[in-house]
């Protein structure tokens, strides 16, 4: 990796026959500059000349303005405001945090808000309040890091239970979809309706294929969808997944390797994720074929060895006593082979091959310190940052904003 | 304002040749002088090679101004303190009517001579001459040429056609179906 960034330098060098101000300030000055100019104003930049498109292309540039992977968590719980919401970089040596600038969710238009889902650098919202009893409910698209959002078209039924999953991938499509589970209207019928918005059409229809086989237990819409390669995954608690092709209505059940209290999924394009924990333990389980459904305990830590990596303040560890679990795995990032975990007001990140922690700083001004000894319960996101998210406002926005970065 | 301590002097010499004295306090504001002179390896006039006269004057202001705010103690109300607001004031009063190729020297003085403040406000600077401008009118200001071909630049303006969207804007959907 170095070697080959080297070679990238040599050649930016070499290939300039005109003194330019690049060759002139050099390609840190430059990288300094570049680094600090709002996205949109260095895009534009981008049609200057060869080597200023070569530079701000470059791999190494890249690094350092977007930050590849973050995560978005509400840093004063309960408060529904956009402004409570925290923003932490995923550093580590081989990626580094891009040196991103403050990423924050205050420039999204309504409060009381909630982040209710986010992809690949987009990020949905949830605006809510009750008017004479009624709800009035809107969602809005947004993406961080340009600060633009829109707001999507009601949808056709709504319910407080439902759970959204947004699918983006900016490597794909510029589109994207989000899929809205609604909750059965009684456990007995079980089957949960699926409506998909599409940025395509710009309209919410209802999916001819609900999601069907409940054997035992019962969905939990709301229990964080997952989706990869169109397929919703939900547990299914007690004991199984639900795997769900929402556009073929395709329905596969997946046992559980063991049941715990708490759990979570996350399924990888190779491989399916299982984590499960309770206050002592945190078990890994994987499965790479669910069609073969057999699970493989990876790795197993003790949050044991956690209490003694960090030390918490003294209100802290009285609620330890009181809370089950104070090191609370929220996700797994297989490429890094880390779990994240979240501590009161802390994000963690550990190697599970090495279980140490790192904690996860904000890059803004702040990360909450002063908490009323309430742990966060609230969903945590991990997101990438992307400038091309959202690039485009969609004729069919009821109304949006390209806010000046 | 104290003047009890003797002053030792440093010279300095910029690449046209003139001569500068300076107070030794002053010089340390760039540490690569400060490395030179606390290792004693500076001779009796310090060559400055990359730097014109006109622009080493500037950056002995910018060093003389930093001595002035810290030479009183920090602890006691220091009259020369600065708040933030004004900080900001007074670096842009000091790039006030800099142009782009007195930026670029001024910038390469300060990174060369490791003066980490005015690199901060050179880049800054920097950033908003670029920020607004498009990609044509920064080619005049910098006298980039332009080795696109028409077609080559059509395409990177395509791929990157959200950065040349007017904004910000405010937009109210026209009623549907």
């Amino acid at each position: 990796m170095e070697r080959q960034r080297n070679r990238f330098l040599v050649a930016g060098e070499s290939s300039g026959t005109i003194p330019s101000i690049q060759s002139y300030l050099g390609d840190d000055l430059c990288m300094e500059i570049f680094s600090r100019l709002p996205l949109k104003a260095l895009h534009r930049q981008k049609c200057v000349c060869k080597s200023w498109n070569r530079l701000i292309s470059s791999e190494e540039f890249q690094k350092r303005v977007v930050m590849p992977l973050g995560v978005f968590y509400p840093y004063q719980p309960n408060t529904f405001r956009p402004e409570s919401y925290r923003y932490v970089s995923l550093a580590d040596e081989n990626h580094g945090d891009g040196g991103i600038r403050h990423i924050c969710l205050s420039f999204v238009p309504r409060s009381p808000m909630e982040m209710v889902d986010s992809c690949n650098g987009l990020v949905v919202v949830l605006w809510m309040d009750s008017f004479e009893g009624a709800f009035a409910v809107e969602y809005f698209v947004c993406n961080p890091l340009t600060k633009r959002w829109v707001a999507l078209p009601k949808p056709q039924r709504w319910n407080l239970q439902d759970a959204l999953k947004l699918v983006y991938d900016p490597a794909v499509s510029p589109e994207f979809q989000i899929v809205h589970l609604l909750l059965p209207d009684s456990w007995e019928t079980a089957a949960v309706k699926v409506e998909i918005f599409s940025s395509v059409a710009g309209n919410w229809v209802e999916s001819a294929h609900p999601c069907s086989p409940v054997p035992d237990g019962r969905v939990l819409p709301r229990h964080e969808p997952n989706f990869v390669d169109g397929i919703v995954y939900l547990l299914n608690l007690p004991s199984f997944i639900v795997s769900f092709n929402y556009r073929d209505g395709g329905c596969h059940l997946i046992k559980l390797p063991e049941v715990r209290h708490y759990s979570f999924l996350r399924p990888a394009r190779d491989c399916m994720y299982y984590v499960s924990y309770d206050n002592t333990q945190i078990r890994i389980w994987t499965v790479e074929d669910t069609s073969a459904r057999e699970w493989t305990l990876k790795y197993t830590i003790s949050t044991a060895t956690f209490q003694h990596q960090v030390t918490m303040p003294i209100c802290d560890r009285f609620w330890d006593d009181l809370y089950l679990c104070n090191f609370q795995p929220f996700d797994i990032i297989p490429e890094r082979g880390v779990i994240l975990l979240k501590s009161h007001c802390k994000v963690f990140s550990c190697s599970y091959r090495n279980p140490r922690l790192v904690e996860l700083r904000s890059t803004g001004e702040c990360v909450g310190s002063t908490f009323h000894g309430v742990w966060f319960s609230e969903t945590v996101f991990t997101s990438k940052v992307c400038p091309k998210a959202l690039s485009k406002i969609p004729s069919w926005a009821r109304y949006a904003y390209a806010g000046e970065e | 304002m104290s003047e009890s301590t003797e002053k030792k002097m440093v010279r300095l010499r910029s690449s046209d040749g003139e001569v500068f004295e300076v107070e030794e306090s002053v010089a340390k504001v760039a540490k690569t002088l400060q490395d030179m002179l606390e290792e004693d390896c500076a001779d009796a006039v310090i060559p400055i090679t990359c730097v014109r006269a006109p622009i080493l004057t500037k950056v002995i202001d910018y060093c003389k101004d930093q001595v002035m705010i810290s030479s009183s103690s920090s602890t006691t109300n220091n009259p020369n303190e600065r708040t933030e607001q004004e900080r900001k004031a007074w670096g842009q009063k000091f790039m006030e009517g800099v142009d782009s190729s007195t930026l670029c020297e001024l910038l390469v003085a300060s990174n060369f001579l490791n003066i980490e403040g005015l690199l901060n406000l050179g880049v800054d600077k920097m950033v908003s001459m670029i920020q607004g401008k498009y990609p044509q009118e920064i080619r005049d200001m910098f006298n980039v040429v332009n080795d696109f071909t028409p077609e080559e630049e059509e395409e990177i303006r395509n791929q990157n056609a959200w950065a040349f969207e007017r904004d910000p804007y405010y937009k109210k959907r026209s009623s549907s179906k």
